[in-house]
C-alpha cells in the first residue's frame, strides 16, 4: 500500500525528473521499506512533488539531431546551433508579441494616415501611392520539375517487435506508452500493469492471461505442455516466473522490476526489442510472419503462402503444415523451424564424430 | 569563462552534506543517504526528493558529476562524483564556516564578564 503511494507520488513529479530519478527514488523507497522507515519517505515525496512542479523551472530541451538523409538525396536541411531549445513559455509569448506586433503594424498601415501609407506594399483597392504592376511582363511558366520522396525502410526490428508485442499481451501491457521499448520508468512500476492482467482475480498469472492462444479441442495434456512451454521460451514470461511453475505469482509480481532488470544485457536502463525477443526459432517465425501474414491472423492461408514473397519458404511453409489443413498456424511454424535446427545440429555433430573418429578422411 | 565558486556560498545544509558525502568517494543516490546519516551520526536524514531536487541542481551546475559505478554495480545504478569546482565549493563553504566559528567564539570570549 505505502508503495503504491509513493509510486503514485514519483509518477506526480514532472516526466524529465521522474525518467531520470524516478527508477532511483523507488529503489530506495524500497530498500527502506526493508528497514521499516519508509513512512517519513512519503512526505519527502510529497514535498518533492511540489518542490518540482511549482518551485523548479525545467530546464531547456535539447535540440533534437537531425534527421540523417539518405546517401545521394540532396535535400535543403536546416540547422540549430544552439544547444537547446527555448523554453515553450519563451515560445509561447513570443509568438504573442510577434502577432501583436504584426497586427499593430497591419493596422496602423491601412488606418493610419501620413507617412505610414508609404509602407504599403500592396492594396486591395487601387491607392495613389502605390504603384501600378505590369503584368505582362511576367513570362507564362510551365514547371517541369518532379520531386521524388523516397520512403524510409521500414526496421526490421519494429516489424518484428510489433507482431511480438501482440503475441505476448504481458508485454504490450507493460509497455504503457506502445513504443515497444519498456524504459527504466515501465520497469519500476511494473507491478500495477501486471496486477490488472488477472482477469480472474486469483492472484497470479497463467499462460492465457499472458497471452497464450490454443485450440480448445486439443488435448488437455498438449494444451498443458504447450502452456509450459509458452511461459518457458518467451524471456519475459521465463524472467518473471522464477519457479518455473508456469504461474506468475503474486509474489513475483511484486519482484517484477527486479526480475526484469536481470533481462538488461547492455545496462542501458530499459529493454529494447533485441532484450526481449526469444532469439533464434521464435524470432525467426515472427519474421516470417510479419512477412507473410497480411491479415495479422498468426496464420498463413494458402493463399498468404502462395505469396511470391514466401519464395524458398514455401518448402518450410508446406512441411509445417503437419495436420494438412493448408494453413500453416504460428505453433506450426515454430515447430517445424524447431525439427530443422534441431536435425541440423545432429547432423552436424555426427559430422563431427566421423571427423574425430576418420581423421584421415579430413 | 569558469564560474566563481564563491556565487555558490553560502551552501544549504542538505548540499553541504550530500558534497561532504561524496567528498571521500563516488557513491550512488542511497549511499549518499546512508553517509550522509553515518557522518552526522544520525542527526541529519535526507530523503530521496530532497536528495535528487540537489543533485540535480548540483549537476546543472557542474559541482557533480554522474560516473560509470563499479563493475557489478554498473548496469543498475547511477554514480555520482564530486568535480573540481565542488571541491573548491566545498572546501570555501569549510572555510566560510571555520570563520563564522572564529569569529562567533571570540564575540562570545568579548562578552564574557570578568571575574573580580
Amino acid at each position: 500500500m505505502r508503495r503504491a503511494l509513493y509510486t503514485i507520488l514519483v509518477s506526480l513529479h514532472p516526466r524529465r525528473f521522474r525518467d531520470r530519478f524516478g527508477a532511483e527514488m523507488i529503489e530506495i523507497f524500497d530498500a527502506e521499506i526493508r528497514r521499516g522507515t519508509a513512512a517519513k519517505l512519503l512526505l519527502d515525496g510529497a514535498a518533492s512533488v511540489v518542490r518540482q512542479r511549482f518551485l523548479r523551472s525545467s530546464p531547456p530541451e535539447p535540440v533534437i539531431p537531425p534527421v540523417p538523409l539518405a546517401h545521394g538525396l540532396c535535400a535543403p536541411s536546416f540547422r540549430i546551433l544552439d544547444e537547446a531549445l527555448p523554453r515553450r513559455s519563451a515560445l509561447v509569448n513570443g509568438a504573442l508579441l510577434s502577432l501583436f506586433l504584426a497586427f499593430g503594424l497591419g493596422f496602423a498601415a491601412s488606418r493610419g494616415s501620413g507617412k505610414l501609407h508609404g509602407m504599403l506594399i500592396g492594396a486591395k483597392y487601387p491607392r495613389p501611392q502605390v504603384l501600378p504592376v505590369d503584368r505582362a511582363s511576367v513570362m507564362q511558366a510551365d514547371p517541369t520539375t518532379e520531386v521524388h520522396v523516397v520512403s524510409p525502410k521500414p526496421d526490421p526490428w519494429d516489424e518484428l517487435a510489433r507482431i511480438y508485442f501482440d503475441i505476448v499481451r504481458l508485454l504490450r501491457t507493460l509497455d504503457a506508452d506502445g513504443d515497444r521499448i519498456i524504459s527504466a520508468w515501465e520497469i519500476v512500476t511494473a507491478a500495477s500493469p501486471l496486477r490488472r492482467l488477472d482477469r480472474d482475480g486469483d492472484g497470479e498469472l497463467d499462460a492465457e492471461e499472458c497471452g497464450f492462444v490454443w485450440d480448445k479441442g486439443v488435448d488437455p495434456t498438449i494444451t498443458n505442455r504447450a502452456r509450459m512451454q509458452f511461459m518457458r521460451i518467451h524471456p519475459v514470461l521465463g524472467a518473471l516466473d522464477a519457479d518455473r511453475d508456469g504461474l506468475i505469482s503474486l509474489k513475483e509480481i511484486e519482484g517484477a522490476s527486479i526480475a526484469l532488470r536481470a533481462l538488461d544485457k547492455n545496462g542501458d536502463g530499459s529493454l529494447s526489442p533485441a532484450e526481449v525477443l526469444p532469439e533464434r526459432i521464435d524470432s525467426r517465425a515472427a519474421m516470417i510472419l510479419s512477412r507473410l501474414d497480411k491479415d495479422r491472423d498468426r496464420r498463413l492461408s494458402a493463399q498468404e503462402k502462395a505469396n511470391e514473397r514466401a519464395g524458398r519458404l514455401r518448402s518450410l511453409l508446406d512441411s509445417a503444415d503437419r495436420n494438412g489443413d493448408g494453413i500453416a498456424t504460428a505453433a506450426e511454424l515454430t515447430t517445424e523451424l524447431q525439427l530443422r535446427d534441431a536435425t541440423k545440429r545432429i547432423e552436424e555433430a555426427a559430422k563431427g564424430a566421423r571427423e574425430t573418429l576418420n581423421p584421415k578422411r579430413k | 569563462m569558469k564560474p566563481d565558486f564563491a556565487e555558490f556560498l553560502p551552501l544549504n545544509p542538505a548540499v553541504l552534506q550530500i558534497l561532504l558525502a561524496l567528498a571521500g568517494e563516488d557513491l550512488h543516490g542511497y549511499g549518499i543517504m546512508q553517509e550522509v546519516l553515518h557522518q552526522s551520526e544520525g542527526r541529519c536524514k535526507i530523503g530521496p526528493g530532497t536528495l535528487y531536487d540537489n543533485l540535480s541542481r548540483l549537476m546543472q551546475n557542474g559541482l557533480v558529476h554522474e560516473v560509470d559505478g563499479p563493475e557489478p554495480e554498473r548496469t543498475r545504478r547511477r554514480y555520482y562524483r564530486l568535480s573540481s569546482l565542488g571541491k573548491s565549493v566545498l572546501s570555501g563553504e569549510i572555510d566560510r564556516l571555520e570563520k563564522v566559528v572564529r569569529d562567533g567564539r571570540s564575540s562570545l570570549s568579548a562578552r564574557r564578564p570578568r571575574r573580580v
